[in-house]
């Protein structure tokens, strides 16, 4: 999937950091991208609404509001992808982003390979979304098909529980952005089982044995430590 | 100030109980009698200040006097010599409080000197090892651009790929740092849930191969099921910096090895890290002192991740300890309740 053409997107940039501006302005312009700029979360609010952007890079410490709040405001009215960058180490923040909407994080500091295939992803997903998005996914040797529901690994069908089958298809149809435990119990246990993560994690742990490689070192399911998983897109 | 005086007002009564008993007992001399005094102003003597130290001479005295000096239960002596017995067991208290107070001034002020020491060292060691990397980062930097197309591209490609390999180590330095400051506050929190530790063991090890593709890292986790309370992100850390030290002091690219296990005696977890390096120096328990390194002539880097290692461990009501393999190399075992800190029960998988 890394061999994908990226179409050019319009990238609007929040960020009011001159040196972090130019590393993602020159950065993106370098993929063929269009860049915009703002420099505070009102401006950022202002130019999403009027340019329409494609993605959204979000610094989270703005000097006028807090990066989660300008997230909120965004989904009140766009689906637009957001990618929040922090530079706090402080999961939580990462965690309450993505509960209020923004697609995916990045960690300050963090290489230009790690933002573009970010970017990259989140692109891909609003482009599936336009369209009804895909019902086969197909990731190192694993086959889901959502439409027949049935998971096959190296050709041969997998046995997985119901919860099972849920939790691995929500994860794949995210193919590539980080999915916090939350949002995963939300999906498939509903809205009442929000503080219990390790329902998750049990859930995950049987999905790694019976479709990993090397299941203590997994490549299909990742881990986020402290957030959630990311389902592999290569 | 009331625990000094009921402090002298016991000592008083116990050395005169003593001295009687020991007059009932065996009615030998006055030496005896006076020992028993003096013995328990010993004992009394280092938890007393100047002032309960005076009262209590004078206590003494005057109990002595009292009860053993004729005429009994009176103040009066009748042999004026017998003062001079008074200012001896009066100075010989005193003598004993001086000592004490001494003492105990003295081991402070070596406990002060040697958080100083540690602080100043801290201060040092720090400032080198950022420095270092920064140093790196800046003379490439600036060679690039004063010398910039006069450079053969492989040199151009060298230097920049200097400066950002010094600035991930200058990361990593910076990370140990706040890391650290973060869990000495007070007010260090935990954010502890019900974690898979074959999962944080993974995640670990995946973390250290990003910047080591090609060290051979392995893993056991055949032998446990269940889950553990525990603050993941925490553990990941303390389980990446023992993994990266015995890299850093076993051969290059390890092999290292990372074993997860139960112990059955108590409900606890076991983690073990195997390296096949020199193991440790001559005292394996000193390897989670802040900055104390393992061979000084190797050394790379802090001892912060060890004590990293040390504070989470502490964290969650366990324990580490580091210890020198009979086949060769060391092994760092972490242990930790199941339960977390406050040791909770095991709950259900799935909702009931």
């Amino acid at each position: 999937m890394t061999s994908e053409p990226t179409h050019p997107a319009t990238v609007l940039i929040v960020e009011d950091e001159p040196p972090m501006q130019r590393f993602l302005s020159t950065l993106l312009r370098a993929h063929g991208h269009r860049v915009l700029r703002a420099e505070s979360g009102a401006e950022g609010i202002r130019e999403a609404a009027t340019r329409n952007p494609d993605v959204v890079l979000l610094d989270l410490g703005l000097p006028d509001m807090d990066g989660l709040d300008v997230v909120e405001r965004l989904r009140e009215w766009t689906r637009v992808p957001v990618i929040v960058l922090s530079a706090r180490q402080q999961d939580h923040d990462k965690v309450t982003a993505l509960d209020r909407g923004a697609d995916d994080y990045l960690t300050k500091p963090f290489s230009a390979e790690e933002l573009m295939a970010r970017v990259r992803v989140a692109l891909r997903h609003a482009r599936l979304r336009a369209d009804s998005g895909p019902s086969v996914i197909e990731v190192s040797g694993v086959r889901i098909d959502l439409s027949a529901r049935t998971v096959h690994r190296d050709g041969a069908a997998v046995d997985l529980t119901k919860t099972e089958y849920d939790v691995l298809a929500e994860l794949a149809r995210h193919a590539g952005r980080c999915l916090t435990h939350a949002h995963i119990l939300r999906a498939v246990w509903g809205p009442h089982c929000q503080t219990r993560a390790h329902y998750v994690r049990v859930q995950v742990r049987s999905l790694r044995v019976k479709l990993e490689k090397q299941p203590s070192s997994p490549s299909l399911i990742l881990t986020e430590t402290g957030v959630g998983y990311r389902f592999a897109t290569e | 100030m009331v625990r000094q005086v009921v402090l002298v007002l016991l000592t008083t009564c116990v050395a005169t109980v003593a001295a009687a008993i020991l007059e009932s007992v065996a009615p030998t001399g006055e030496a005896e009698l006076l020992m028993a005094y003096v013995a328990c102003a010993a004992v009394a003597a280092p938890r007393l200040g100047l002032g309960a130290s005076v009262a209590m001479s004078v206590a003494l005295v005057l109990s002595y006097n009292v009860f053993f000096v004729a005429p009994r239960f009176t103040i009066y002596v009748d042999d004026p010599s017998r003062l001079i017995t008074f200012v001896a067991l009066g100075g010989v208290a005193m003598l004993i409080s001086a000592l004490a107070a001494r003492a105990r001034r003295l081991a402070l002020a070596a406990a002060d000197a040697e958080r100083r020491h540690l602080r100043t060292t801290l201060l040092a060691t720090l400032s080198h090892d950022l420095r270092t990397p920064l140093a790196s980062v800046t003379g490439a930097a600036t060679t690039l651009l004063s010398l910039g197309d006069s450079l053969s591209p492989l040199d151009r490609e060298a230097l920049i790929r200097q400066i950002a390999d010094e600035s991930a180590r200058l990361r990593a330095i910076m990370d140990k740092v706040l890391q650290m400051s973060r869990l000495a506050s007070d007010d260090a929190t935990l954010d502890l849930d019900w974690n898979i530790p074959e999962e944080i063991v993974a995640a670990s090890l995946s973390r250290v191969r990003k910047h080591r593709p090609s060290a051979e890292l392995t893993v056991d986790a055949s032998s446990t099921a269940g889950l553990v309370y525990v603050d993941a992100l925490l553990l990941e850390t303390a389980l990446i910096n023992l993994t990266e030290n015995a890299l850093q002091y076993g051969p290059a690219g390890g092999p290292v090895g990372v074993d997860v296990s139960q112990d059955d005696v108590r409900d606890d977890l076991l983690i073990r890290v195997v390296d096949c390096g020199p193991g440790l120096p001559d005292n394996p328990e000193r390897l989670f002192d802040t900055f104390v390194r393992g061979d000084q002539a190797c050394s790379k880097g802090t001892g912060l991740g060890l004590a990293i290692v040390y504070a989470i461990v502490q964290l969650h009501g366990g324990s580490v300890w580091a210890e020198n393999r009979s086949e060769g190399g060391a092994r760092v075992t972490l242990r930790l309740p199941r339960g977390g800190p406050n040791r909770l029960a095991q709950p259900s998988l799935e909702p009931e």
